[in-house]
């Protein structure tokens, strides 16, 4: 009896057993990477690096003093917010001008904005390090949004809004 | 004790006798055994209900924008940023006080108490340059003028314990911080547009 009860015991733990432990495995593995599966059910294609570079005109010095070398932008894309890409390095920055025109002669020239204690008016250059794909000439940042050379975007980090003009967009080699 | 047994015997009283293999000794083996498959099963209904969860939560996850698992937790953080308002009726400054509360007019939020007014006159840029002979021959600065005492810059101050999410940034309420930012800010007994121009921690 005890012997009959022994092999039964023995009989209940089976392969389907074996199956659903592992099945229970794969369920916290695929928790732990549920990220990087989304990502692959979202884009289906590889992501490659890109290089980003923009401009910014006539930015308050204040502002700039926050875009620095890793500094994380993102965009928002309707509700969904898609990471843009870090600062490659810290933004190079010059005296912001503008063109106008004299008064008495009508020369155009190049005007600096003057700079005092409160405003201090810099045009930037920087450089964003992002992946996106390329399909018939169509970049995409993360795959999901479509941007262009000579569109101006609104981008965010922790501590900044800002509006970009897109000067190039290229692959990294 | 020998003696009492032979004497139990003959008296015609009988011992049990002692089981052997499945004795009372190997009986609690037997039961120790019966318990540990018993954990067995346990451990395998447990781990059953736990991928039957997980199947859920990774389904929910990957397929809806709900995400259980949360986008991260917000911190608080004691931050003070400064908003700028240009043009401001200088005659209406005394309207603002420190301590005033500050909501901000799109989300409803309160987000921060002011804790310290600033102003200085009211300069805007123009269409003239004007040449600079400090900085050079044939420089030229952009021409500056400056409203009179009627019309200042107003800078105003606020403190705000607000959630941090990395990544993302600051908010009070339902309302981001952000420098460069644009807000419609309404005090107590004053309402005002203006742009977030510092922040800091």
């Amino acid at each position: 009896m005890e012997k009959e009860k022994k092999v039964g015991i023995r009989r209940r733990f089976n392969v389907l057993d074996a199956v659903l432990i592992l099945l229970a495995v794969l369920c916290i593995v695929g928790v732990w990477q549920r990220k990087n599966l989304q990502e692959l059910f979202a884009s289906g294609e590889t992501l490659e690096e890109y290089t980003i570079t923009f401009e910014v005109r006539e930015l308050r010095s204040t502002t700039v003093d926050l875009l620095t070398k890793d500094t994380a932008f993102y965009l928002v894309d309707g509700e969904d917010t898609v990471a843009l890409g870090t600062l490659t390095e810290n933004v190079s920055a010059s005296a912001a001008t503008v063109y106008l025109q004299k008064p008495d002669d009508g020369e155009t020239v190049e005007a600096v904005y003057p700079q005092d204690e409160y405003d201090y008016r810099l045009d930037v250059k920087g450089a964003l390090a992002c992946r996106g794909t390329l399909h018939e000439e169509h970049f995409h940042v993360e795959g999901k949004v479509h941007l262009t050379v000579n569109q101006v975007i609104r981008i965010y980090s922790e501590k900044v809004d800002l509006e970009i003009r897109i000067t190039g967009i290229e692959r990294v080699e | 004790m020998n003696h009492e047994k032979n004497d139990s015997a003959l008296q015609g009283e009988q011992t049990p006798r002692r089981k052997r293999g499945f004795g009372k000794q190997p009986s609690s083996d037997h039961e120790k055994k019966d318990q540990s498959r018993r954990w067995l099963f346990w451990t395998v209904d447990i781990l059953l209900v736990v991928a039957i969860v997980a199947a859920v939560l990774v389904a929910v996850s990957l397929l809806t924008p709900f995400s259980l698992f949360g986008s991260g937790e917000d911190e608080l953080r004691s931050i003070t940023y400064t908003v700028e308002f240009v043009g401001v009726d200088s005659e209406q400054v005394s309207q603002l006080k420190v301590g005033d509360t500050v909501t901000d007019v799109k989300t409803g939020s309160v987000i921060g108490t002011v804790s310290a007014i600033n102003n200085r006159p009211y300069e805007v840029y123009t269409d003239t340059p004007i040449p600079d002979k400090e900085l050079g021959e044939d420089v030229y600065v952009v021409g500056t003028y400056t409203y009179p005492d009627s019309y200042v810059t107003l800078t105003v101050t606020i403190s705000v314990t607000a959630e941090y999410r990395a990544g993302l940034g600051y908010s009070a309420e339902d309302c981001r911080i952000a420098v460069g930012s644009e807000y419609e800010l309404r005090f107590p007994s004053y309402t005002a547009s203006g742009s977030c121009i510092g922040m800091r921690e």
